[in-house]
């Protein structure tokens, strides 16, 4: 992968499985009834180098945020691995987890709910170090915290309630910034903020990024976001990877039919190119977890499917370079040609004259 | 008007933003006075409190002076309430009376609110199988009406004002732990819950810091609807002879020696279940505003604001 040689990768996730059980009630239990398993996280593996932004896509349901949560111990792993610069997060104890959670942080999806409601910002902005108990010559105040996401110094005395959303992140931020962790989860960094407080917010993320010497793990559904910084895209799908690699190779070439028909969603923001554009928009919906489709999991939705998808299970296979995709066909499959934007227009520019 | 007390209502909800907690409660308390059963209420509880305090300066005789020539007596100038079958003066009963229904209820209803609490707050929080052990415990306290359950303990505890306080403490802690549990497992959902778990905070800090406070103002709600149901579980045992022991005046006492005598003078059946009556109305329609004043979504189809 492409794991500097030198430092190794910084995080490193190897096989990770999170399986939910369907809760059963205990007569359900007797009477012997077969309990299902939802495989949210299945078999999934990638490594982040220090500095560089991983952005992990996929549908809701495809497992994303639960692979971070995973990763950040909220939710046990049924197996796999996941490490942190050489030492293990998977199975460790809540005390265990502590020193590392400073050096490991998330930003949740939600901004408005994610900050507890009874406290103010000066409150939730100290909690970190109170949690962690971190000497106050390792402190940064509130206002250089509240500075250094572009909050004015009055925001301290607010409640979480009288912020707007593009604050809340904000504090969010802050929050998980406090610590000064290297790598940085952060799911769906603009659900719920309107355009230009979602371009802001990307905006301080990189920044952040480029003062702090950040790693992230970019969790969106969002193209256009992981186009804006993203390094190295990863396309889940069904708890699933399917296809990882360079960003802008992704963006302009991609091999699984799934990245090219997620690709092809991406909303363009000319009504004029959006015919034809559709064409490739993905039918039906995400299967479930719960009984994920036989042979290659993408196959009752994939227009290349033949049956060989139906039963042989495809391998992620490494072409080097940390470029791997999982499909059967894609050497067959010419995808590289995705409608670009600009020939789209041509096209259209050309359908016009010709009527 | 209407205005007025919408802001009112709004400050007295969004607590936190509006000053120090003496502003916010006297906020709440002129919410509450504002609605006519809510003024009812507090005109009756702080009479009772002012009465159970003052006892002894507000009852015209001792509770326990016996004075046999003047038995059985109705109303008089003497004796306001009259005179009961020992010729005990019935309204000094009837004051220190009160002493014991407060002095019951309201440890019993506060013993209840705090192993509810616990029980709630942690099979709330960890769930799985201290969840499910928590609630068969309380399926079995429920299963047994409040009444019945607290004579069956008392009759094997011996019926003394201790533990007549236990007893009812815990028939009425299940209340209590399942309101708080129902409200546990919805806040855990919240997104902070895991802001607050990534951050490092331990399940303690993250119960008391951040789950108590959003469930805390249904819990006095609760407290006043609670209270008047142990009066009158209290009265309950005492009129069947298991509560406080005699002599002591409670109203449930009272009833219970009235009711023997009632052919010859019904004063004092009267006079207990005024003051029974007049209690537990004050304390429910306290209750009852201040659900409507704290939580407007839980009240019912009743119209709630006056206009003027």
């Amino acid at each position: 992968m492409t794991a500097d040689p030198q430092s190794g990768p910084l995080l490193s996730v190897r096989d990770l499985r999170t399986f939910f059980s369907d809760r059963q009630g205990v007569i359900a239990r007797l009477l012997r009834r077969k309990s299902g398993e939802v495989r949210a996280v299945d078999g999934v593996s990638f490594d982040v180098v220090r500095g560089e932004t991983l952005g992990l896509v996929g549908e809701s349901g495809s497992g994303k945020s639960t692979l971070a949560r995973t990763v950040m111990g909220l939710v046990p792993a049924t197996g796999g691995s996941a490490s942190l610069d050489g030492r293990e997060l998977v199975g460790l104890r809540r005390r265990e987890w502590r020193p590392l959670r400073r050096r490991i942080q998330m930003i949740f999806q939600d901004p408005a709910s994610s900050l507890s409601p009874r406290f103010r910002v000066s409150f939730l902005l100290r909690e970190p170090y109170v949690i962690n108990k971190v000497p106050p010559d390792q402190q940064a105040s509130v206002d250089e915290l509240l500075d250094m996401v572009g909050l004015s110094a009055e925001q301290a005395n607010k409640y979480p309630h009288e912020l707007s959303g593009g604050q809340a992140r904000r504090v969010s931020i802050a929050r998980a910034l406090a610590l000064h962790p290297e790598v940085l989860f952060a799911d769906e960094p603009t659900a719920g903020l309107d355009v230009s407080a979602a371009a802001s917010i990307l905006n301080l993320m990189r920044d952040l990024r480029d003062r702090l010497g950040l790693t992230y793990v970019l969790i969106t559904h969002d193209l256009n976001v992981v186009g804006y910084f993203a390094d190295r895209i990863a396309v889940m799908y069904v708890g699933q990877l399917v296809e990882i690699g360079l960003g802008d190779r992704i963006l302009a070439h991609p091999r699984h039919p799934y990245t090219q028909a997620l690709l092809a969603c991406a909303p363009v923001p000319d009504p004029h190119l959006n015919e034809g554009h559709l064409d490739n928009v993905l039918g039906g919906e995400i299967p479930s977890p719960h009984d994920p489709p036989s042979g290659c999991r993408f196959h009752p939705r994939c227009k290349y499917a033949d049956p060989r998808c139906t039963d042989e299970v495809p391998r992620l296979e490494d072409l080097g370079e940390g470029e791997m995709v999982a499909c059967h066909h894609w050497r067959r499959l010419d995808l590289t040609p995705q409608p670009p934007v600009e020939a789209t227009a041509a096209a259209a520019a050309v359908a016009q004259t010709t009527l | 008007m209407a205005v007025a007390a919408r802001d009112g209502k709004a400050a007295a909800v969004r607590a936190p933003a509006a000053g120090g907690a003496l502003t916010r409660l006297g906020r709440l308390i002129r919410e509450v006075a504002r609605r006519p059963a809510g003024l009812f209420g507090l005109i009756v509880i702080c009479l009772l409190l002012v009465v159970v305090v003052a006892a002894p300066l507000v009852a015209p005789y001792s509770p326990y002076a016996q004075d046999i020539v003047h038995r059985l007596q109705g109303p008089s100038l003497h004796h306001l309430f009259g005179t009961d079958e020992l010729g005990r003066d019935l309204l000094s009963r009837v004051i220190f009376g009160a002493r014991i229904a407060l002095g019951v209820a309201i440890p019993a209803v506060l013993i209840a609110m705090f192993v509810g609490l616990l029980t709630g707050l942690i099979s709330g929080y960890l769930g799985g199988g201290t969840d499910q052990v928590a609630i068969v415990g309380m399926d079995a306290i429920q299963a047994f009406p409040a009444v019945i359950l607290a004579l069956a303990l008392l009759a094997v505890l011996g019926p003394s004002l201790r533990n007549v306080v236990i007893v009812i403490g815990v028939a009425l802690a299940p209340g209590y732990a399942r309101v708080v549990r129902a409200m546990t497992r919805a806040a855990k959902q919240n997104q902070y819950v895991e802001a607050e778990l990534s951050l490092g905070a331990s399940t303690t800090r993250i119960a008391v810091h951040h789950l108590l406070p959003n469930i805390a103002a249904p819990l006095f709600i609760l407290i006043a609807m609670d209270i008047p149901s142990a009066i009158a579980i209290e009265a309950g045992l005492a009129f069947l002879g298991l509560g406080v022991p005699p002599p002591s005046p409670s109203w449930g006492a009272l009833l219970a020696d009235g009711f023997s005598y009632v052919l010859i003078s019904p004063w004092a059946i009267i006079a207990a279940s005024a003051a029974l009556m007049l209690t537990t109305l004050g304390f429910a329609m306290l209750g009852e505003t201040l659900r409507d004043v704290l939580d407007p979504k839980l009240s019912g189809t009743r119209r709630r604001r006056k206009k003027r």
